[in-house]
């Protein structure tokens, strides 16, 4: 079978701005990728001699994880560089760091920062690529694509009238966020749910809806992603407490059998087990976290592969 | 020998006088005078206004010149060129400036400072609070003394309201208005633009209106109890713009100020994350600046000023998140405001020329703003269809933070006089 | 630009055909791979015309060029696909023109990534001979020379089973 692909970008800034055929020219690269998870030489040369920096201003293990592995089975050489470790704690500017970095020589930027808008800020001061890691409460691009791969996979390729409800703190989100505009362009139905302090009702300008009822938002998805409800927020004025979560809006036994027989639960990690999501849910059969872990190299690597390309198209010289 | 201005052939708009025809401003030693005979009129120096406006120089009572302290971003020689480039004869400099003007010796070093380097008229203005810190009355009446027009915490808007209600009864013994920027801030913790269907898409912390409308209502509810007059600046809200109509009509001695920028953009701006879009109170929806503009031709917002708060480059080439609040705003006020008001026709050029001349001028007791017989020669001459795109970079001011940076606009200033001297000349290679 | 189809396609194939004939014999257990796009028509039809029995693959090379700074993306991707097990086989792995010998070598990478062949054999439609690496083709259906500016196409269309081949003077 012929995909046709459709790609000429060099920055992966966000999800909004992708076409609905550039994810799928992601998801049909990642399906590529997968299979060669299964072989036991899993290194793929495509990156070979490329130096990819890691910039995490804002704390994160998982991503950072992802991206490097991703990086890595494309044999790319990886540096990290934190903000605890570097000059910005010395007060040297994002555009400074930026530039030392571009200026020793790397091939691409990831980049996860507290404030939302960075990587595009980001992306106007180098040359070269700049993938977006997560910024602030705006947009985390590739765990969009890993969720939606995932549930292309399960669901069938066509997403198309699926429904997708997705529960917690949606204000403070930017999985959510990329989320919403991953779904909408692959004609999912989208429902967000919990408190309407964390989910305004605003956001159905978007596009989705916006639903309070629990029992409603769940009884006809097809999927129900949760999210995570931070521990900081506890001292903020959106909620109570976590066990007042917990008690109104935590998926439990009693409310997934609410649920669709084959609907399957998705979180993005880390899960605050017996909080947003009871344990015996998290490692249930309906369950697909872990598929996600593992959608999430392939797709990072399809990711990867596509923004270097499209930076190196200086000719097309054929042989 | 006395010396002679004579402007000729323009139309001159003098609101405060009800002026509005072609004819004569006569400038004899820096005052505004009658027509001369002819034998004087012969030795007149004559500038033709043909096809241009005149009009007394303009007045605007929001301006932040960075002197004492942070002048890398603007000081008092560049912001009142700027001043100048704009139109404006006239303006008022905000107290917060390091250390704050919350003390007699930082007032006196400002007025020295501006005898010394300005071209244009400043008026200082002092703390509400020692330090700003909204905790202690800044000593009113030495600062008074030293000839400040007002008091204000602007920026750091006075959250307790015992001592907001002090400083509105004891500001009365020295006839000081006080201005007030209107934020309650437990509500706006962390916030950097309108809060709103924009900030909810961008993932930026916004800024609700309500925490304005909230101190609005404080202020109108304070200035009932004491009788003191309170200035609302840079309303941004549609329900402020009511709460301030609402209050006028039961004669509460209140007024409010609007801004070019929150009737010309809207919080839509913050879309590519560009820092020169981020001030406070932020950019809001499109029904409140409709109504922020409503309220400007209906006179619930008597004037409009500027709130130009020069930064340096490097501080506003950051994330959005870090970035300071503010733009700069005097180069291109009469010209965003003619666009907005006048080709627009929401109204007419004499009324526009009010809000930025006697009418700001009479909220702080100003002898300004008028083009009448034996008042300083402050007179600016302007074209109001001329094109010109802005750049920035040749501005006076010292920084470019500037929102309409690229934007094309019609309005342009030809020239400006203080007290009958030219201190502005759209020219190439004019200095002063 | 013009094209000009100055070699016979038919002629050419059937030549192909011939040669892999002559030694179809040797391989042992045989399997066919197409390295995608235009080897693999090329290899569905040899298997029907010689080796009916023998499953056919596909090898993508995207991720293995070494040139990724020099191609653009391809505008359409057949994805990598060998539905057998490649240890102990002969592989004829099969492309419509063969150059520079560097998709050979890219494809050879792939391969191994998959297990280890007994043999590898190469087999194109064209042999444009500009070679830059020890590789060349085992069997090929036309030899030729290129002037400058000028690029051959092959194209087989699955469904007519026309075969044409052409050359591009730019």
């Amino acid at each position: 079978m012929i995909q046709e692909l459709t790609w000429n970008r060099k920055d992966l800034l966000t999800i909004e701005e992708l076409s609905r055929e550039e994810i799928d020219t992601i998801h049909a690269l990642a399906t590529q990728f997968k299979t060669t998870l299964g072989r036991s030489q899993k290194k793929l040369p495509t990156l070979r001699g490329k130096t990819i920096i890691n910039l995490f201003i804002e704390p994160s293990t998982r991503t950072r994880i992802a991206f490097e592995i991703a990086a890595k089975r494309l044999s790319a050489d990886v540096t990290l560089v934190e903000k605890a470790a570097s000059s910005l704690v010395k007060g040297e500017s994002l555009r400074d760091t930026a530039q030392v970095v571009e200026a020793l020589n790397a091939d691409m930027i990831i980049i996860r920062h507290s404030a939302a808008g960075s990587p595009a800020y980001l992306s106007q001061i180098v040359d070269i690529p700049v993938i977006n890691a997560g910024d602030g409460a705006h947009e985390h691009p590739t765990q969009a694509l890993l969720d939606t791969f995932t549930m292309r996979e399960k669901l069938g390729h066509d997403l198309s009238g699926k429904k997708v409800t997705i529960l917690g703190d949606i204000l403070f989100s930017r999985v959510a966020r990329s989320n919403v505009w991953a779904l909408l362009k692959l004609g999912a139905e989208v429902t967000l749910a919990g408190p309407n302090t964390l989910v305004p009702k605003q956001f159905e300008e978007l596009g989705v809806t916006v639903e309070y009822n629990l029992k409603k938002a769940l009884a006809d998805a097809d999927v129900v992603m949760l999210l995570r409800i931070q521990h900081e927020r506890q001292t903020s004025s959106h909620f109570p407490s976590l066990g007042e979560y917990k008690a109104l809006y935590g998926l439990n036994r009693e409310r997934a059998a609410w649920l669709k027989p084959e609907a399957i639960i998705m979180h993005p990690g880390p899960v605050n087990r017996g909080v947003e999501l009871d344990s015996s849910l998290a490692d249930g059969e309906r369950s697909v976290i872990l598929e996600q872990v593992t959608n999430g190299i392939v797709n990072r690597m399809a990711v990867l592969y596509l923004c270097a390309s499209a930076a190196n198209q200086t000719s097309e010289t054929a042989i | 020998m006395s010396k002679l201005i004579w402007i000729k052939n323009g139309r001159v708009i003098d609101p405060a006088n009800k002026r509005d025809g072609v004819g004569d401003v006569f400038i004899r030693d820096g005052k505004v005078c009658a027509q001369p005979d002819a034998e004087a009129l012969k030795r007149a120096e004559v500038i033709d206004a043909k096809d241009l406006i005149v009009a007394p120089g303009l007045v605007d009572i929001h301006v932040h010149l960075r002197e004492p302290g942070q002048t890398h971003k603007e000081d008092i020689r560049s912001g009142s060129r700027a001043a100048a480039a704009g139109g404006f004869t006239s303006i008022v400099c905000m107290p917060n400036t390091t250390p704050p003007a919350d003390n007699p010796g930082t007032i006196r070093r400002i007025m020295d400072s501006c005898e010394r380097n300005a071209v244009v008229n400043i008026y200082p203005t002092g703390c509400l609070t020692i330090g700003m810190k909204g905790e202690q009355l800044a000593p009113f009446g030495s600062l008074h003394a030293e000839g400040i027009v007002a008091v204000t915490d602007d920026g750091l808007c006075v959250q307790n309201n015992e001592i907001m209600r002090r400083a509105l009864e004891y500001a009365q013994h020295f006839n000081l208005p006080i201005m007030d920027h209107c934020q309650d801030m437990s509500m706006t913790r962390g916030s950097v633009m309108n809060e709103g269907y924009w900030s909810l898409r961008l993932g930026l912390k916004g800024w609700p209106s309500a925490a304005e409308d909230l101190i609005i209502a404080r202020n109108v509810v304070l200035s009932q109890h004491t009788g003191a007059h309170i200035h609302m600046q840079h309303v941004s809200s549609a329900y402020g713009v009511d709460i301030l109509r609402r209050a006028k009509q039961r004669g509460v001695r209140v007024t409010g100020e609007a801004m070019p920028h929150h009737v010309y953009f809207t919080d839509e701006a913050c879309k590519t994350y560009n820092t020169n879009f981020k001030m406070n109170p932020p950019l809001r929806s499109e029904r409140d600046r409709d109504a922020v503009i409503e309220g400007v031709l209906d006179g619930s917002l008597d004037i409009i000023a500027t709130d130009h708060a020069p930064h340096a480059p490097d501080e506003k080439d950051c994330e959005f998140d870090t970035a300071p609040f503010g733009i700069i705003g005097m180069e291109t006020a009469l010209a965003s405001c003619l666009e907005v008001f006048v080709h627009r026709k929401l109204c007419d050029l004499p009324f526009l020329i009010s809000r930025l001349t006697h009418r700001p001028a009479e909220i702080l007791g100003l002898p300004k703003g008028t083009l009448s017989e034996g008042v300083d020669g402050d007179v600016v001459i302007f074209d109001p269809n001329e094109s010109w795109t802005v750049d920035p970079l040749h501005f006076r001011s010292k920084s470019s933070n500037c929102p309409w940076n690229g934007e094309t606009l019609r309005g342009r200033v030809k020239r400006t006089l203080v007290a009958g001297e030219t201190v502005w000349l759209d020219a190439p290679g004019f200095t002063i | 630009m013009s094209t000009t189809s100055l070699i016979d396609p038919q002629a050419a194939y059937k030549k192909l055909l011939e040669t892999l004939r002559e030694h179809a014999n040797e391989w042992s257990n045989p399997a066919i791979v197409g390295v995608a796009n235009g080897g693999v028509e090329l290899a569905r039809r040899i298997r029907d015309d010689l080796l009916p029995d023998s499953p056919v693959g596909i090898l993508n090379l995207t991720f293995h060029r070494d040139d990724i700074a020099l191609k653009p993306i391809p505008k359409d991707f057949m994805a990598t696909d060998i539905p057998f097990d490649v240890d102990d086989r002969t592989i004829l792995l099969v492309d419509d023109v063969f150059a520079t010998g560097r998709s050979a070598r890219a494809a050879l990478n792939e391969l191994f990534d998959y297990g280890r062949p007994q043999q590898v054999c190469l087999a194109v439609l064209v042999d444009i001979d500009q070679r830059l690496l020890p590789i060349h083709p085992d069997f090929s259906g036309h030899q030729t020379q290129l002037g400058a500016g000028e690029k051959v196409h092959v194209s087989l269309n699955s469904k007519t089973r026309e075969l044409r081949i052409e050359i591009e003077h730019s």
